[in-house]
């Protein structure tokens, strides 16, 4: 940085206007009055006695009046003026912004401290360097980035407090976000050193140094400050972190059946480069049910599972405990679920029959219902009773083959599906595509995920069939086997998902969310009319899977994550753990992301120092001491406007005394009256 | 300042001039009486020359007696014999007409424009004439600048006035000032002693102005210096930045902060006056300042009644 340089640069343009009195100076030469005159002897013998006179007083106030604005418009500039002489004019005033990482992996605590508090005393030893007229702008880096106040403080003191009650917060660092703040405080910034220090634990999660075209785009507003602010980024914390964390807990099947089995997977990642064995504590509503040991290798995760009855329907909180390390914040994970007892499901038929296997509902029915132990019960009904059934007993409700549907009825599917139920359409020959198209689809607007298009036919002897890909969620290759000789053509609507694909492209499975419903659409009716599909032994995990899927969506929102929006008033989602609420359970996780302590790489910090302008000091400790002696630099605005008025007093004065001679110079007037 | 001016001799004029004629006539006593014998012997004739006659003649003035010698006509020239022979010397350059800015004054803080400084000698010096004409003196006129532009030879017919008139009225102020030549060259043509009366800014070198007016006094002539100049040239009272364009000399001109130059310009002017004060009195000629902004009239009345006294 060059010793001088000007906070307000643009001002510079009023130099221009050192223009003015030379014009004046010049114009003046123009504008004056002719006067004939008798008596230019005299006037000749004069102005060769005061010519270099004369020449010498325009020149010194030509002079005069180009410093006065000269001088106004650098002090419009707020020059600032940094050089070894100027710091012993002393101490230059400072604005500090600290961006304190408070990110839950700072709770990190190798010794006897941890990274938090590390970070907390490095801001308040910085802090501890400024002097009055100084400000300090204290900013928290966790993915809600905010200030502890809108504008820079003057008051040290109440700052150094609120800092001390700061806690690591159970979020993920964010430093763009905190580098957006930070660009936002910058005009608020006056003094004229400015110094922003990241305090970190080095990490590199929570920079996003993949988002580059969000990082030039702060960069752009940094290198447009002038004088550059002096950016530092301090890494607090050990390089080295070794650190174990659960990740991520999962339960098979997605619905649990009380008193029946289920399988409980946790991952857990290993952040460290040594090998770890850790015991792994599986907990059920707060009692512990079982404990496993494992071997984790360094920089790798495994999975650790636990098969589990639960035996009360309802909600139920599940929790994994890995024993603590230096960061025990991650190494608990929570799972909240639904054990079921029964999963009714209500059949409309479109047409019935004595024979089931000749209805279009009975292969689905039987498929559904192995057993009398199974969690689904369906019960097998006439579509045309549907207008009149109460549905709230239902979680899924499945349209097999219905022929008609009317609006009265689609308004009450939609109230069903809305309110957290799922339904399944499986429209077959019967189907009037027109009234499915007006009333359920309506390009989209009601419930039904595709438009009805016509029937297609395979050929005889080449049918058409399930597209090796479309396994969704099944690993059943068996599918392809089924043969196809008749389909819908769907056509999706605006915000569907297509899960499975016929042979030939056209779509199988078509799934729409709709409130917190789901509704699912095939191609085909669930009978054996237009395919194969029922005899095949897949067809069962198959019906399980689409009628979980739509009975899964209430199970979703129990699991969430720190910071996620609450699923409903009353219940806080800032801290993680797992919680019975309103009759259901609730698990709020960490970011699993910020459990990895790995730090910056050198190209990373090369990247950051580019954007930032951002320097990495090693020995941050002895930072406090060694910065105060950098902050000289002087403002000179006031002493050049006071000059610049200096020299309008000096510039009256002496056009005052140049010209007074014509109010004294009335007596050297020659008397000429007559004398008498 | 060419149109017909109030201030010849209209009737308020001429009213303060009869006044004055009173005062003046005492003053005349004393006045010529240097000069004269007696001043009321009346005006004899005496014989000039002889001319040939011409027809319109007055038959009377046939000098018989040359007839009877000659068989011709000869008619008797007479040189009237005055008791006084005034030359009024009208200084007609071009400094004589400054009368202050065209511009100076306007609106709400009109001053009454004064004459040109050639006015102003011209009234005074048409005064004069009438005054010395009455008393049956000879008046003479010299207009000039930088030469004699016209010379009107002293007469003491009352009819004289009338051409007098006419000549200061026709004349136009113009050249250049040359006053030390012309004073010179109408010291000798001057055969007569007499009164030589001054009317000028005497806008040129003092030095050669004091020999000028030394010739006159060498030819016994009596002088009175009248000095004309207008208030501006004494008071110097501009403000704003100015282009002085010499009067006399075409294209001269400069540019001046006239606040600025002051001082030294009324230092300038006062030396000056000083100067041609001490020569007057030096060579014992009358000195009469008069500026343009006071009545010539109450002037000149100040002067005789001044003069008077002295006698």
């Amino acid at each position: 940085m060059s010793p001088i340089s000007f906070l307000n640069p643009l001002m510079l343009a009023g130099l221009a206007a050192i223009a003015a009195p030379i014009i004046l100076h010049l114009l003046n030469r123009q504008r004056f009055r002719v006067v004939p005159w008798g008596a230019m002897m005299f006037l000749r013998q004069s102005l060769a006695k005061a010519r270099r006179r004369l020449r010498f007083q325009h020149l010194l106030l030509m002079l005069i009046r180009i410093l006065i604005l000269a001088f106004l418009a650098l002090a419009l500039a707020r020059p600032l003026v940094k050089t070894a002489f100027t710091a012993y004019l002393g101490h230059s005033r400072t604005d500090l912004v600290l961006v304190l990482d408070s990110s839950f992996s700072t709770a990190y605590a190798a010794g006897e401290t941890s990274d938090f508090e590390n970070i907390r005393r490095t801001a308040l030893s910085l802090i501890d360097t400024l002097r009055q007229g100084d400000t300090v702008s204290v900013i928290v880096a966790s993915d809600t980035a905010r200030p502890l106040s809108t504008d820079p403080s003057f008051e040290l003191q109440r700052t150094k407090q609120a800092i001390a009650q700061l806690q690591p917060q159970p979020r993920a660092a964010n430093f763009l976000r905190a580098a957006d703040e930070i660009a936002a405080l910058l005009p608020k910034l006056r003094n004229p050193n400015h110094e922003i220090y990241f305090i970190t634990d080095g990490a590199v999660r929570g920079w996003g140094t993949d988002r580059t075209g969000d990082w030039e785009r702060v960069a752009g507003v940094f290198a447009k400050r002038q004088p550059r602010p002096t950016v530092r980024v301090l890494a607090v914390a050990a390089a080295e972190r070794p650190n174990v964390a659960v990740v991520d807990l999962n339960v098979q099947p997605r619905i649990v059946a009380a008193s029946s089995t289920a399988r409980i997977t946790a991952r857990v990642a290993n952040h460290g480069s040594a090998a770890r064995d850790i015991s792994a504590t599986l907990s059920i509503d707060g009692v512990q049910k079982a404990a496993k040991d494992a071997h984790v290798e360094g920089g790798d995760s495994s999975t650790v599972t636990f098969n589990i009855q639960f035996p009360e329907p309802g909600p139920h909180r599940v929790s994994l405990d890995i024993g603590a390390d230096a960061l025990p914040l991650d190494n608990r994970h929570y799972l909240a679920l639904d054990a079921v007892e029964t999963l009714p499901v209500l059949i409309a038929d479109g047409s019935p029959s004595p024979n089931a296997f000749r209805s279009g509902s009975g292969f689905l029915a039987a498929a559904l219902q192995p057993s009398d132990e199974s969690v689904v019960k369906p019960v097998v009904m006439d579509a045309h009773a549907l207008v009149s059934t109460d549905l709230s007993r239902y979680r899924v409700l499945v349209l097999a083959n219905v022929a008609r549907v009317d609006r009265a009825l689609a308004e009450k599917l939609e109230q069903f599906v809305v309110s957290g139920r799922g339904m399944l359409v499986a429209p077959g020959s019967l189907a009037e595509a027109s009234d499915y198209n007006t009333a359920l689809f309506q390009e989209g607007r009601y419930l039904l995920p595709a438009k009805l298009v016509s029937v297609l036919r395979a050929q005889a002897n080449t049918p058409n069939r399930v597209a090796a890909n479309a396994t969704w969620r099944l690993e059943l290759a068996e599918l392809t086997q089924a043969q196809v000789q008749s389909w819908w053509r769907l056509n999706p609507g605006a915000g569907t998902f297509t899960l499975a694909t016929l042979a030939n492209g056209d779509p199988l499975l078509i799934s729409r969310r709709l409130g917190d419903g789901r509704v699912l659409q095939t191609a085909l009716p669930l009978d054996n009319s237009w395919s194969d599909l029922p005899i095949h032994p897949v067809f069962v995990p198959l019906v399980h899977e689409m009628i979980y899927e739509l009975a899964i969506p209430t199970q979703a929102s129990r699991n969430l994550s720190v910071g996620d929006p609450p699923p409903a008033r009353g219940i806080k989602t800032d801290e993680p753990g797992v919680f019975t609420a309103a009759g259901r359970a609730l698990a709020i996780n960490l970011d699993p992301t910020e459990s990895d302590l790995s730090s910056l790489s050198a190209t990373q910090r090369d990247s950051i120092g580019r954007w930032l302008g951002a320097t990495f000091p090693e020995n941050w400790r002895e930072l406090p001491s060694r910065i105060s002696n950098e902050r000289f630099g002087m403002q000179l605005w006031r002493e050049l406007v006071a000059l610049a008025l200096l020299l309008a007093v000096v510039e009256t004065l002496l056009t005052s005394l140049w010209s007074a001679r014509r109010t004294f110079g009335e007596a050297a007037a020659p008397k000429m009256v007559m004398n008498r | 300042m060419t149109t017909a001016s109030p201030t010849r001799l209209d009737p308020a004029s001429l009213a303060k001039l009869s006044r004055l004629e009173i005062v003046a006539r005492l003053v005349v006593e004393g006045f010529i009486s240097g000069l004269h014998k007696s001043p009321h012997k009346g005006f004899s004739v005496e014989f000039a020359e002889h001319r040939q006659y011409v027809v319109g003649d007055n038959i009377r003035d046939i000098d018989w007696k040359l007839f009877g010698k000659s068989d011709r006509f000869f008619i008797k020239q007479y040189e009237e014999e005055t008791n006084l022979r005034a030359y009024l010397l009208v200084d007609a350059s071009g400094s004589m007409n400054y009368a202050g800015p065209a511009d100076r004054g306007r609106g709400l803080h009109a001053l009454p424009q004064r004459p040109t400084k050639f006015r102003y000698a011209s009234c005074a010096a048409a005064a004069l004439s009438y005054l010395m004409l009455q008393q049956r003196d000879a008046v003479g006129l010299v207009t000039f600048d930088s030469r004699v532009r016209r010379y009107i030879p002293p007469r003491a017919k009352a009819a004289h006035l009338r051409g007098i008139f006419e000549e200061l009225d026709r004349t136009q102020p113009g050249a250049d000032t040359n006053l030390s030549t012309i004073f010179h060259d109408l010291a000798e043509r001057f055969r007569k002693r007499g009164l030589i009366i001054v009317f000028s800014d005497l806008f040129d070198d003092p030095e050669q102005l004091a020999n000028a007016l030394q010739h006159f006094r060498h030819k016994k002539h009596e002088v009175i210096v009248f000095h004309i100049l207008d208030d501006d040239e004494l008071t110097f009272p501009f403000q704003q930045l100015t282009q002085f364009e010499d009067m006399e000399i075409a294209d001269a001109r400069l540019m001046i902060e006239p606040r600025q130059l002051r001082d030294e310009y009324l230092a300038q002017v006062n030396a000056f006056i000083e100067r041609v004060r001490r020569i007057c009195w030096q060579f014992r000629i009358d000195y009469v300042p008069m500026r343009t902004s006071e009545p010539f009239d109450t002037a000149l009345a100040t002067y005789l009644a001044r003069r008077m006294e002295l006698r």
